[in-house]
């Protein structure tokens, strides 16, 4: 079979509260994608933090972090486009990694789209209150036909980010009208714990998104949960073919003592390698995903 | 096995070129609900049309229908929340239907809330391209409880519409906080014909649906298929327990000749009596929706 993809999703805007490993400087953010990319991580995403953790927008800090990171590894660059916190101008939120793609040297080998609008409100089931009820990430049709037209012109890979059966069949049309290129790939992004926006992450919860990929096109899948364990699901999915996104942006793991990123991966590919498939490096996630060969 | 729960969705915001018996009028609508009762629905959902077909998105229409319904026939009353009003805050669109659930007459039985939030575009898989782009369906959470607390106060029962999972474990949510309480009736929206935002009418689709009922809880739910027709899968629905929502809204079942709304609803009862399921009346419905007793929502502010 082939190789497996492993995507470190190192910080997203997860807070220190929890596990305190979570990197959110530049130099943290380098160091941990060099530390992942030696465990077997070929792909890392992550969100420019301040000092104090709070969202960052700007070019110079994506581009500080994107140097910093190939100074120290050739692992593939997946940086975010601000998710809901960058919400204000949907049309402008892509203009960060648009602009660093005109530099060879800090273009992003891939960005994510999410196919879709979804409520992002968290449930405590223990006090039985919502926070957050408010949220809708809102992306219209209009506005992902722009993104993955300006992906394509400035040679970055979209990563298709599917929360529901309709986010796939919306990623399914767009591969169609030629917006996105084969192979495709997609993150089959489930939820859990506080989330109830996705699929559960369960076997269960990614068989619902999985059997809706049509099986004549080219699609590279991987499965993440927000707020719950993606290990549990590393054997399912690479029996079937599927790859990997896990990392302690998404999820504490405090029944693993709080691990660092780089421990998660480690654990995620030896799960890996004992059902027989082995890990792909960047330039074997290269092909997988039809990117082009490094410039640099 | 429990009783059926036929639902007609008769119109929506269909127009006749392809099938000539879309009602639109109070009156043409009053009379195809008296048709679909006679034919074994127990339940009209129905958007207010003028004469030429076009919406008609005040109260005063909708009430008309209401009253015009009610005296044809005993069928349980589902009207629309005015889904062309999207662009109004939930709550907002809900004020007039609540109005006219204080006079009899124009009382509604039933009333739609759609769990999330989904891009409502349709995909045009011959040129390739999407029809529109631009509209997204927003249902915030807080605009959610906020409506199912109110519409709880005034003692109209609640259809809760899932396209999706996530809306799915939205009304789970609910039941555990005590907002909504059971049973739900529990709509799986399957789209076709280009519409993506929901799971496609196979079985695949529906499966994975009922893959993530919320356990423990009384749930009666029910399929529709927006823009494709809902036939294939109507021995499923029935076998697994399901309540089978239908109509000329949603499709215009053009390879069946054109047919009615009473025919459509007929189909179905064929199919039930073939399998042995027997077909509820609107008095069984209430009983089995806990549509007979308003529920008293004392203490709980309508968000």
């Amino acid at each position: 079979m082939k190789k497996m993809i492993l995507e470190a999703r190192i910080n997203e805007y997860a807070m220190r509260d929890d596990n305190p490993h979570v990197p959110w400087t530049a130099d943290e953010i380098a160091e941990t994608a060099a530390r992942c990319r030696e465990e077997g991580a070929s792909i890392v995403h992550f969100h420019a933090r301040n000092p104090d953790g709070s969202p960052l927008h700007t070019v110079e800090a994506y581009a500080d972090i994107i140097r910093k990171i190939r100074r120290k590894c050739d692992i593939l660059v997946h940086p975010t486009l601000g998710w809901f916190s960058n919400d204000e101008d949907p049309g402008g939120r892509i203009s960060c990694v648009t602009t660093l793609a005109k530099d060879p040297a800090t273009r992003p080998d891939i960005a994510p789209i999410d196919t879709g609008t979804i409520n992002l409100e968290t449930y405590d089931s223990a006090s039985k209150t919502f926070s957050h009820a408010d949220r809708v990430y809102k992306n219209r049709t209009d506005t992902l036909e722009h993104y993955a037209r300006e992906f394509d012109a400035a040679g970055i890979k979209p990563a298709l980010v599917c929360w529901s059966v309709g986010f796939v069949r919306r990623a399914v049309a767009m591969i169609q009208m030629g917006l996105v290129s084969e192979p495709a790939y997609f993150l089959l992004n489930m939820t859990d714990g506080p989330y109830l926006t996705g699929h559960p992450g369960t076997a269960e919860g990614l068989e619902a998104l999985r059997r809706f990929l049509p099986t004549d096109l080219r699609i590279e899948w991987a499965s993440n949960v927000v707020g719950a364990n993606l290990l549990n699901l590393a054997e399912v999915s690479a029996r079937q073919g599927g790859h990997l996104a896990p990392g302690i942006g998404d999820y504490a793991y405090p029944e693993l003592g709080f691990p660092s990123n780089e421990e998660v991966i480690r654990t995620a590919a030896r799960i890996v390698r004992s059902t027989g498939r082995e890990i792909a490096s960047p330039d074997e996630t290269r092909e997988l995903l039809g990117l082009p060969g490094l410039e640099r | 096995m429990k009783k059926l729960i036929i639902e007609a969705r008769i119109n929506e915001y269909e127009m006749r070129d392809r099938n000539p018996n879309v009602p639109w009028t109070a009156r043409e609508i009053a009379e195809d609900a008296r048709e679909c009762r006679q034919a074994g629905a127990s339940v009209v959902h129905f958007h207010p049309r003028g004469r030429d077909g076009a919406p008609e998105l005040g109260a005063d229409a909708c009430g008309e229908v209401i009253a015009r319904i009610k005296d044809l026939s005993d069928i349980l009353v589902h009207p629309t929340l005015g889904s062309l009003r999207k662009d109004l805050p939930l709550r907002e669109r809900l004020q007039p239907i609540l109005d006219l659930a204080a006079v009899s007459a124009t009382r509604p039985d039933f009333l739609p809330l759609c769990l999330s939030s989904p891009n409502w575009d349709f995909f045009d898989s011959t040129s390739n391209s999407f029809v529109s782009a631009d509209k997204v369906y927003i249902n915030p959470t807080d605009d959610l409880i906020g409506s199912v607390l109110a519409l709880r106060q005034a003692g109209i029962g609640l259809s809760c519409v899932s396209w999706e999972i996530g809306a799915t474990r939205r009304v789970a949510a609910f039941l555990d906080a005590g907002i909504l309480q059971g049973p739900v009736y529990l709509p799986f929206h399957l789209t076709s014909g280009g519409m993506l935002a929901g799971h496609p009418a196979t079985k695949e689709g529906l499966d994975a649906h009922l893959a993530f009922l919320p356990k423990g809880r009384s749930i009666a739910w029910a399929a529709l298929n927006l823009h494709g027709s809902i036939l294939p899968l109507v021995e499923q629905i029935i076998s697994a327990e399901g309540h089978v929502q239908i109509g000329l809204g949603d499709y215009h079942y053009g390879e069946l000749g054109a047919p009615s709304n009473a025919e459509l609803i007929r189909r179905v009862v064929d199919i039930a009596k073939r399998l042995g399921r027997e077909i509820a009346s609107p008095q069984e419905v209430r009983a089995m929706l806990g549509l007979t007793v308003p529920a008293p929502v004392a203490g709980l502010a309508a968000g």
